[in-house]
């Protein structure tokens, strides 16, 4: 289990990232292999947060890693954090599914969310269906979004989710403060004031 | 929310991380414990959304990730502009047919247009299918089809009027200043397109362009050169694979190498220098052509072509008529022998007191075939001596490549009534 404990260790010392760039520039497959087993399986709950189905997930996350090839290749490749290079362009990749699909939707959208019966305590109980929360996710912010996906999806800590975005950890909890309090206001507008 | 509650939440929020339950954490906000509450209650239930990916699944994604790049690190081929990278072995084509026809993502790609986020799975699965294709017949019409997607995508792109770069290959139709038509889409050109090679009607040329509301706008053209005219350049460079060994077709030694040349600014696109030959190649200056001349009786006019006796001479808009000449009339021929032995001729003479004469007639006026300013000559006959003979004959060139005629005889008698057209276009454009 070398790879899984080096991939632990880059999480936490930058300077193994940058050289682990240095060499995906050059196309080194190890260091390719070892960016997609690090990587992987955090962008693809990163994904999954955001939209909610499994198979769209697997596809989207593919097609993050086929652009950061893409991006080697034409030499745009991520300069100093990989991490955020990719949690940006997951973001992208989300945006453009869910701009595709609003101009052909599958199903029909669900009108429910902020029904006055709504109880945030159904939360915990499992009761809340997750297309009531992506719905009222849709309908906050970009960065706030993107926030609460790194933090709930990728379930990366304050400090990671500040170097990514390349803000203060202070930033980042005021923004996921702003961002839970105006989830749950779609929610339950009655409940939070 | 006011600054008070928002510094209570972040704290919260942060004990939470810290794995306290929400009745822990509340216990220290008793006055804000009822606003507090259900924001917990939604940041508690948020990790419920993610998905944990299969083992299955990963593993796949990975095989597909490597093979795409080891596509990627293979030098490209000194013909990549036509050719795909080659895969090392059948066995990592395998590995990704296998990765990557069974992810649902293919039958959902095969409507995915470029920029669209399957998109570059729909072009994956092509590269397979290309790489792990047995035959080359099989291969050439999958690239042929590919071919069209291409073009495909491109329209759907200008129906939607959505700004995407595109690629795609396809024949020269047409050749105007500003507009050309490729493999049936038009194309704007205009000073930053950057063209390279000679554009020639039917040449093989490779469009990159941006589609609009206002149409695809050409950014670079690349002509193929004489002869490449079934191969297709590589429309993307990432993750494709390069056909199996055996497609290349050996490049003549004396075509020039094809490449993009990006920078060079083009006034407008540059029209063929010569006119396209029709049925007329012209004399090369390797050795001079040989004056002769002959008699016989025209047998045939067919076109440019005329059969004189049997022997076949070919008429240009130089060659000078000495007389309306008919079908069975002896003619006097000069022409010019050229080096692969074409005759060419450059005038042709009605012999006194010839022809088929058989109406008796012979005094109707005669509709004379003098070529015209453009270049393009008409000459029409009746062989009906002493019928009434009308004759219209309309020729218009409208931009040096376009010949219309239009040609009417009409017979009152009822007699046999031949009509013979020949029109010849040998337009040199020097605008």
């Amino acid at each position: 289990m070398t790879t899984a404990s080096f991939a632990v260790r880059m999480l936490t010392v930058p300077e193994d990232e940058l050289t682990l760039l240095a060499r995906a520039r050059q196309l080194d497959p190890d260091a390719l292999g070892l960016i997609h087993e690090t990587y992987y399986a955090s962008i693809f709950r990163y994904i999954s947060f955001r939209v909610g189905d499994r198979e769209t997930a697997e596809d989207l996350t593919s097609e993050v890693f086929t652009r950061l090839l893409a991006a080697l290749r034409d030499r745009r490749s991520p300069q100093n954090t990989l991490r955020g290079w990719l949690y940006g362009v997951a973001a992208r990749v989300v945006s453009d599914h869910h701009r595709q699909a609003y101009r052909a939707p599958q199903t029909e959208l669900n009108d429910s969310l902020a029904s006055n019966e709504f109880d945030p305590a159904a939360m915990l109980d499992g009761k809340l269906t997750h297309e009531i929360l992506q719905q009222a996710l849709t309908e906050l912010t970009e960065e706030q979004r993107h926030v609460l996906s790194l933090r709930f999806g990728s379930g990366l800590p304050i400090n990671e989710v500040a170097r990514a975005l390349g803000k203060t950890e202070g930033a980042i909890k005021q923004l996921q403060a702003r961002a839970v309090a105006a989830l749950a206001r779609k929610l339950a507008p009655q409940a939070v004031e | 929310m006011d600054a008070q509650l928002e510094v209570e939440l972040i704290e919260c929020l942060d004990a939470l991380a810290q794995g306290q339950s929400i009745e822990q954490i509340l216990v220290r906000f008793p006055q804000d414990a009822a606003q507090l509450r259900p924001l917990l209650q939604t940041a508690v239930g948020l990790p419920a959304l993610r998905m944990e990916p299969s083992e299955a699944v990963k593993m796949r994604a990975r095989q597909n990730f490597l093979a795409q790049a080891a596509a990627l690190r293979r030098p490209a081929p000194r013909k990549s502009w036509f050719v795909l990278p080659r895969f090392a072995t059948g066995f990592v084509a395998a590995g990704l047919v296998a990765a990557v026809l069974s992810t649902s993502a293919v039958a959902a790609s095969g409507s995915a247009l470029p920029g669209d986020p399957l998109y570059g799975i729909k072009r994956t699965v092509e590269n397979v299918q290309l790489s792990t294709s047995g035959s080359p017949v099989v291969r050439d019409q999958l690239q042929h089809e590919f071919e069209q997607r291409r073009r495909d995508e491109a329209n759907k792109l200008l129906d939607a009027g959505r700004a995407i770069e595109v690629e795609f290959t396809g024949p020269i139709e047409s050749i105007q200043p500003k507009a050309w038509v490729v493999g049936g889409l038009a194309i704007e050109v205009n000073a930053n397109t950057s063209i390279a090679g000679t554009p020639q009607i039917n040449r093989l040329a490779g469009i990159k362009g941006v589609t609009g509301p206002s149409g695809l706008r050409a950014t670079s053209i690349t002509i193929a050169s004489a002869g490449e005219t079934d191969n297709t350049p590589e429309a993307e460079g990432a993750a494709t694979p390069e056909p199996e060994v055996g497609t290349e077709t050996p490049e003549p030694t004396s075509t020039p190498t094809i490449t993009v040349a990006p920078t060079r600014p083009v006034e407008t696109p540059r029209p063929p220098a010569q006119p396209e030959p029709t049925a007329i190649p012209q004399p090369t200056a390797t050795t001079e052509p040989v004056e002769v001349e002959f008699t016989g009786s025209v047998q045939a006019i067919n076109g440019a072509s005329w059969n004189i006796d049997g022997t076949l001479i070919s008429v240009t808009a130089n060659t000078e008529f000495g007389g309306s000449i008919n079908l069975g009339q002896r003619v006097k021929v000069y022409a010019l022998r050229q080096n692969n032995g074409q005759l060419v001729a450059t005038r042709i003479e009605l012999i006194d007191g010839s022809g088929s004469g058989d109406g008796g007639g012979g005094d109707q006026p005669k509709s004379t075939s003098t070529p015209n300013p453009t270049g393009n000559h008409n000459g029409n006959d009746n062989s009906n001596g002493g019928n009434d003979n009308r004759n219209d004959n309309s020729n218009e060139n409208r931009n040096g490549n376009r010949n219309e005629n239009q040609n009417r005889n009409e017979n009152r008698n009822g007699n046999e009534n031949r009509n013979t057209n020949s029109n010849t276009n040998a337009n040199s454009n020097d605008r």
